[in-house]
Parts: structure tokens; C-alpha cells; sequence
């Protein structure tokens, strides 16, 4: 993380209320969730340059909206709540605009082995493709605990979805990345 | 349920995604500069309502769950049987009870044969009263 300031969140809470520090108080809050958040976002996107822009977009957000967060839920749930929405409604225009249908989401990875900021070798590019095919709840729940490893509890907060809910959907992932996988070898 | 399947253990969490270097210090460097100004509320004082509204909160459910129990407990006690004593002296007193309840040994052919007889009579009587 690169906060210099030991990040206490509760303290950080307090000071974004409080007109003279709120500043400062984002500026650490930017420091220690730029990188989740940027990852969570990536992960739905998969274009570096698209990410970029809906993290700020995540920030600008959250900081004209300061005022209505008053800290009944964690910082880290409504920074979530508000980069999965940029994300998704960033990729329901994308639809729009390539034309494609709703369930249709290859066109994200069409370009990855071109792009610059991918290196991974063909497992892994499958996998991202085997990911892509899952439903997009599906998607960010299997993202979500494979990748950053959140607990279901905080996914739930998220999400909105009961925690047995999203196990069930973790598992009909897994089995459908372990069927694209067995299907295409 | 199982975590992870074979070939994700064989992957392993790096997905190959890459970013610039120093990009995350950068981002909150330039992020934190490009922040537009604006006005930050500071959170109104909690009112007197805000502070004691936790114990009247409590002190209503409290105040349930002892009408509850008044309730049930009320119902129990009718069960257990205080009876009126009124009732109980009517029923003691036999000249209350019917007289099917006292002989209730009393069969159908019983009834039977002593509608009969009370049929005979009747006719006897009737022949008597033409005879005359």
C-alpha cells in the first residue's frame, strides 16, 4: 500500500466529515484502496486504460458523494459498491455500442494477447476466456474469492446477495471453468 | 464444497494482468491533486432523541416481552382450573343433572319397548273412551 500514514479507518471516517482534514482524509483513503479497487475493476473490464478511467470515475464519485456516506457501512463495502456499478454500467454501454447482446461479453478479451499490459501465456488467457463465458454475477463472485480471496460475508455486503447464495454461485463457476477447460484440451 | 479445482491450482492466482510501473503511487498522487473543491457538510450533533432512542428502544421491548408473559401466564392459569363457584354448586346438585346423564345404561331396546307399552296404553285408552 502506499499510504505513509498508518490508515486507521475509523479515524479516516471521522476526518471526512470534518471540513478542515476531509481532504486529507481522502487522499489516504485513495492511497490504500486505489490498488483492490483497481484489480476488482480490471477483472471486469480487463482493459488497463478503460480501468484507469473507472477508477477515478470510482473516486470522483465517492468523493462528491461524501456527505451521504455517514459511515453505518464500511468505507471499503460503498468504494466497492460504487466501482462494481461504474464497471458494469461501463460495460453495458460498451454492449450497446458494439452491438452485441446482452449475455455476449467476448469482446473484452478479444484484444487481449495484443495488449500491452498482458503477459500471460496461453493457460492463462484461457482461463480469462473461460471466466469471460461465466454469467456476470457468476463472474465477480469468482473473481471476488479466487483472486482477492474476500470473504463471503464481505461479498455479501457488496452484493447484496445471502452468503449461500454466492457459494452456490462460486461453485457453478468453478464447475463451468473446469468444464471449458475439459471441453477444449 | 470444493475451494479450487485441479487446473486453477495448477494457474495459480496471477491472472497476467500487468500495470505501469509506480502506477498505484502515481494514481493516488494524481487522483488526490485532481480532486475539484467542494463543500463537506460536518455531521449534525446527535440529538437528544439520537442519544436515548437505543434505551427506549430496549425499554419497549422489554416492556413486549413482559406483556407477552402477563399474557401467557394468564392463559396458563385458566388451564390449571380456577372454576366459578357458582357453576361448580349447579353441577354438584343433582336435581340439575338430566335424567338421561344419571341413567345412561339405558338401551335403545329399553326406549323401544317403552314407547310401545306407552303406544298400548294409549290405544286402550282411546278404545275405552269410544266404548263409552
Amino acid at each position: 500500500m502506499a499510504s505513509q500514514k498508518q490508515y486507521n479507518e475509523d479515524e479516516i471516517i471521522e476526518q471526512l466529515h470534518n471540513p478542515s482534514k476531509c481532504r486529507d482524509a481522502f487522499t489516504q483513503v485513495i492511497a490504500h484502496y486505489s490498488e483492490p479497487l483497481y484489480w476488482q475493476i480490471r477483472r471486469m473490464v480487463i482493459d488497463h486504460d478503460d480501468t484507469n478511467d473507472l477508477l477515478q470515475n470510482t473516486f470522483l464519485k465517492a468523493w462528491t458523494n461524501i456527505d451521504n456516506f455517514r459511515g453505518d457501512a464500511k468505507l471499503s463495502t460503498w468504494l466497492y459498491k460504487i466501482a462494481i456499478n461504474e464497471s458494469i454500467t461501463f460495460i453495458n454501454k460498451e454492449k450497446a455500442k458494439n452491438n452485441v447482446s446482452l449475455n455476449d461479453e467476448s469482446f473484452l478479451i478479444d484484444n487481449l494477447q495484443a495488449d500491452d499490459w498482458f503477459d500471460g501465456d496461453d493457460i492463462k488467457l484461457r482461463l480469462q476466456k473461460a471466466i469471460n463465458q461465466l454469467p456476470e454475477k457468476q463472474r465477480l463472485v469468482f473473481n471476488m474469492r479466487y483472486f482477492d480471496e474476500m470473504k463471503y460475508e464481505e461479498m455479501s455486503d457488496i452484493l447484496g446477495t445471502s452468503v449461500g447464495a454466492l457459494k452456490a454461485s462460486y461453485h457453478h463457476a468453478l464447475k463451468k471453468i473446469e468444464q471449458f477447460f475439459s471441453s477444449n484440451d | 464444497m470444493k475451494e479450487k479445482s485441479d487446473i486453477l491450482l495448477k494457474i495459480g492466482k496471477d491472472a497476467g494482468f500487468k500495470v505501469p510501473e509506480n502506477y498505484f503511487s502515481d494514481f493516488a498522487e494524481k487522483m488526490a491533486s485532481s480532486l475539484p473543491e467542494q463543500e463537506i457538510k460536518p455531521l449534525p450533533e446527535p440529538t437528544l432523541w439520537h442519544k436515548v432512542r437505543p434505551f427506549v428502544y430496549m425499554a419497549a421491548m422489554f416492556a413486549g416481552v413482559w406483556c407477552m408473559m402477563q399474557m401467557f401466564n394468564g392463559i396458563g392459569t385458566k388451564e390449571k382450573g380456577i372454576y366459578n363457584p357458582d357453576i361448580v354448586a349447579g353441577f354438584q346438585n343433582e336435581a340439575n343433572v338430566d335424567d338421561f346423564m344419571l341413567h345412561g345404561d339405558v338401551s335403545e331396546y329399553d326406549i323401544l319397548t317403552y314407547e310401545d307399552s306407552v303406544a298400548a296404553d294409549d290405544l286402550g285408552s282411546i278404545a275405552d273412551t269410544s266404548a263409552h
